[in-house]
């Protein structure tokens, strides 16, 4: 007979000033050893469901609570939160801003030395937190170093060195690309074998579904489901879609982006996003299967002189939408920079529309869209950044941003300053300075992480439609379900090459699927 | 450390050193451009109010409470004293910051008036750290140069130009401009951090 | 490669702080630098060493350059020259001090030295955000140049502290869930301890700075009369 660990009674909160209730009700009990994940469309109360656990709430977040939560039968109201660290651990969503230190090591031992603990206790812990994680080769290094899933492994360390019995993730796949997924499901597997209690709040769904006990889903601050894990697993594609949930069974998916008839009429409707694209003289009427940009023998390295790209050919037409892939260091993003211009240290041609463009040149016609949107985000309103691209456009200004508003679902969003909206509006927001730039190549970073099952179709509905203007998309993306619902073809790089490079039809799935697995 | 909730937080703490850090990159860009022309070394401290109001106004409204201010103009004074600009940095750091922050607190760190009034008092703490320096180069430069072999008349004038009015000028400029680099923080604050609902 | 305690590195800095106050002479400048490189040997930091013994070379040849053409206009560069070289002994040391000092050992040497928490939290921040503060700007930076903004305080200095803003929230919750607001005392991974290393780099700076009070490497052999 497992003892509760977690006990959530009568729960509502609301944040600050807001009066709008982020958690109505809730209660949860959640049992020792339990491996239970919180699901729910985004802004539902899974992550503040995480704090009232892990004492965020109350004591760092300021707010109305009423209700009652202890863990492991102490009351985290009252518990200061020194002592809740060694009761539960946490791990957050951006590995890039959880460091105190700039050192591995220095990092894992962070709460231990908080807490005062015997010097060789800590040195003791260290040791043992990296035999348990197999993070050896990860000591002493420096941090800026690590890549995303090299540093969610340290954070995940650091919170383990305390030896809590509870375990709170906070949508910890979100920054992280596949190979980093697995290795952190084999590491919560081997902390639930351990006998840790584990709350994971998340969108991605597949990569733990064999790590799950139960699954609690959330709408609008209420709870309203609880399954165990077979009966969930259990549950109808149409019905997973219909609580706005991910894929869950990813062998279901298949490619549909090329059977979608991307151009010819379509581009040719009045409420087309900017005609204004068509009638300019350098595109012509777009046939899909001519080739309108060309790079050739594109190398591009940092200023060591380490090459990160080489050598790299490819052609690609109005209407397509590729697939960047590859593992972490392939140098996708170094192509994408090196694309737009931004990255300077290169070589090779890009040739566009058949003129020739230097890396000055490449900023008006090329467009990313960065997997931060923070980073992208001027003004004070989403109206403004809308207008923001555009003005800076000499074109004749078209009646677009109303339409961009509104494929975006983002006209009640207005005139809300970009920095108060949540994470997938901001995405949708930056999405939208993008179709208001009017490039004619768009390259997106990540443009899904972090997005639930409705974001996430929205921004395929969105490259469905810049397809059909004649556009030609890139995507960097580790979202099994974007690629298959979104992309035409795939190209994947490793070390700075190309090594394949093909439609994603129905015959190559299984090309790809090997590369998700 | 007392953690009561009237105290500095770490929330709090971790703030003002991050924003600390921008004010002091803002400090340095301006001291390694206008060291250029050593006449305008006195005005750093202008060009600094004008851009780090907004800055100084965040960090008041943010944390509300009595230290952040002190910590942020001391640790600016500290670091450009460890970064060689010599004692008097530190000394005025500390003083002036305690003075920003007891006039901010006076208007609970929400009043334009009182925070624009605190904000002058921790631009004049700067503008002395940059003031400082001319005494103590005088010195240096004089030594150096006759070393070189520079003729004691060129020294003179260049010295005399320097110091008198240009100084009263700074000054003054110093307190016009951190009331203007406060406005522009009071209308930063509200376009962009009020709105996006950060403060 | 020797190890000092972050302790007496801080103490050295504060003693090249007072030598070049103290004495406006170039061959004690020279002498302090030369330790400085000497040091920064023992250390391990080619890479500080070598830079900084470059920028330095250059101040100085740039300064001989001004001396030869003797007028209003070269004094006024070799003014700013002489301003940013009194700064470089420091600057010097410093950067090789962030390169060998962790951001646990310096909040342990300033427990040690009695500093309050409240002090050593945002000044520790500081330091350590540095790099992260490098990396938003130059990520903002590429965002502007691909919209084709101009850089003006709206566009550089607002989003920036909207950033900072957002950081500064994640790593607070983050290091209160990992007990920064303990009452107990904090301990170390790394325990500090002053070993004969330390004793003798302290040795060698209070000798530099005594050297300089009393008028430094001039005064070897001229010596002041009474």
């Amino acid at each position: 007979m497992r003892r509760p660990m977690v006990k959530v009674t009568a729960a509502t909160f609301h944040y600050g000033e807001t009066h709008e209730q982020c958690l109505r009700n809730v209660s949860l009990h959640i049992k020792e050893g339990e491996c239970v994940l919180l699901c729910g469309e985004s802004g539902c109360g899974k992550t503040t469901i995480t704090r009232l656990v892990n004492g965020l709430i109350p004591h760092f977040y300021e707010g109305e609570f009423s209700g009652r939560v202890t863990v492991a039968d102490r009351e985290v109201a009252t518990t200061m939160p020194d002592a809740l660290a060694s009761m539960v651990g946490s791990v957050f969503q951006n590995p890039r801003s959880q460091f105190f230190n700039l050192d591995t090591t220095g990092e894992i031992a962070f709460g231990c030395e908080n807490l005062g603990l015997p010097p060789a206790d800590i040195r003791k812990r260290v040791q043992e937190t990296a035999d348990a994680l197999a993070i050896e080769r990860l000591l002493d290094r420096d941090i800026f170093a690590l890549s995303g899933g090299e540093k969610q492994l340290i954070a995940l360390a650091s919170a383990y060195a305390l030896s809590p019995d509870l375990f709170v993730f906070d949508e910890p796949s979100s920054n992280l690309d596949w190979t980093a997924v697995g290795k952190l499901a084999k590491l919560m597997l081997r902390l639930k074998q351990a006998g840790k209690t584990l709350l994971i709040a998340e969108h991605r769904l597949y990569w733990l579904s064999e790590l799950i006990d139960r699954v609690v889903y959330l709408k609008a601050g209420r709870i309203e489901g609880d399954w165990q894990a077979e009966e969930f697993l259990a549950l109808s594609e149409s019905k997973r879609m219909g609580l706005g949930l991910r894929v869950v069974n990813p062998d279901a998916l298949r490619p549909s982006a090329l059977s979608t008839k991307a151009l010819t009429t379509k581009a040719l409707r009045p409420d087309a996003l900017c005609p204004a694209t068509l009638s300019s003289p350098s595109a012509k009427p777009p046939q899909e299967t001519r080739p309108c940009l060309r790079v050739f023998g594109l190398s591009a390295h940092y200023r060591r002189g380490k090459p990160v790209l080489q050598d790299i050919s490819f052609e690609a037409s109005f209407g397509e939408a590729v697939a960047l892939l590859g593992g972490n260091g392939a140098g996708k993003t170094t192509l994408a920079r090196t694309l737009c211009g931004l990255h300077r240290k290169s070589s090779g041609e890009i040739t566009l529309n058949g003129t020739r463009l230097s890396t000055k040149a490449r900023a008006g016609p090329f467009y990313l869209v960065m997997q931060e949107s923070g980073y992208q985000l001027f003004t004070d309103s989403v109206e403004n950044e809308l207008l923001l691209s555009k003005n800076k456009r000499s074109r004749p200004p078209c009646e677009n941003v109303e339409a961009i508003l509104k494929s975006l679902s983002l006209t009640d969003l207005r005139d809300r300053h970009p920095m108060s909206l949540s994470g997938g509006q901001r995405q949708r927001t930056a999405i939208g300075t993008a179709m208001a730039h009017d490039a004619q190549v768009l390259i997106f970073d990540e443009p899904t992480s972090g997005l639930d099952y409705g974001n996430m179709r929205r921004v395929v509905a969105v490259i469905e439609r810049l397809r059909a203007e004649g556009k030609t998309i890139f995507i960097i993306t580790h979202d099994y379900e974007l690629l298959l619902a979104a992309c035409t073809r795939a190209l994947i790089l490793e070390d700075g090459s190309i090594t394949s490079d093909f439609p994603l039809t129905e015959a190559n799935r299984d090309k790809i699927k090997e590369m998700f697995s | 450390m007392d953690i009561a909730k009237r105290g500095l937080r770490a929330k709090d703490l971790i703030t003002t050193g991050i924003f600390t850090l921008l004010f002091f990159v803002v400090v340095t860009i301006f001291a390694m451009l206008f060291t250029a022309i050593p006449l305008l070394m006195p005005f750093i401290s202008c060009a600094d109010a004008i851009v780090g109001g907004v800055i100084f106004l965040y960090l008041a409204t943010k944390v509300r409470k009595f230290g952040a201010i002190t910590i942020m103009s001391s640790l600016v004074g500290l670091v450009m004293c460890l970064a060689g600009h010599f004692w008097p940095c530190l000394i005025f750091g500390i003083v002036f910051g305690l003075l920003a922050d007891f006039l901010c607190s006076r208007g609970e760190y929400k009043t334009f008036g009182w925070n624009a009034a605190g904000y002058a008092a921790m631009i004049l703490g700067l503008a002395l750290d940059g003031y400082s320096p001319m005494l103590f180069f005088d010195e240096a430069f004089r030594q150096s140069r006759l070393d070189m072999g520079m003729s004691e008349e060129i020294i003179d004038s260049l010295l005399a130009t320097i110091h008198g009015p240009l100084i009263i000028a700074a000054f003054a400029g110093a307190v016009v401009c951190s009331v203007i680099g406060a406005l522009i923080g009071k209308v930063l604050l509200k376009k962009h951090f009020e709105k996006a609902g950060i403060l | 490669m020797v190890r000092f305690d972050p302790r007496v590195k801080l103490l050295v800095l504060v003693l090249i702080n007072v030598v070049i106050f103290v004495s406006p002479d170039l061959q004690t400048e020279w002498l302090c630098m030369g330790i400085i490189a000497v040091l920064l040997m023992l250390m391990g930091c080619w890479r500080q060493l070598w830079y900084g013994l470059l920028i330095y070379a250059g101040m100085m040849g740039a300064l001989y350059l001004c001396a030869l053409a003797d007028n209003f206009f070269t004094a006024f560069i070799s003014m700013t020259i002489i301003c940013f070289r009194k700064i470089m002994p420091t600057v010097f040391f410093a950067s090789g001090l962030m390169a060998t000092t962790t951001v646990g050992d310096l909040v342990s040497a300033m427990q040690k030295l009695h500093i309050p928490k409240v002090i050593i939290i945002p000044f520790t921040v500081t330091l350590r955000f540095f790099p992260t503060a490098k990396e938003e700007f130059a990520a903002i930076r590429d965002a502007a140049r691909l919209r084709g903004l101009r850089f003006s305080m709206e566009r550089t200095l607002v989003p920036m502290m909207l950033r900072c803003a957002n950081i500064a929230e994640e790593l607070s919750a983050a290091s209160v869930t990992r007990g920064i607001e303990s009452a107990n005392k904090r301990t170390s991974l790394r325990e500090l301890r002053l070993g004969l290393p330390d004793f003798g780099l302290a040795a060698v700076f209070f000798a530099l700075s005594v050297l300089a009070v009393m008028g430094g490497v001039p005064a070897l052999y001229a010596p002041p009369y009474g």
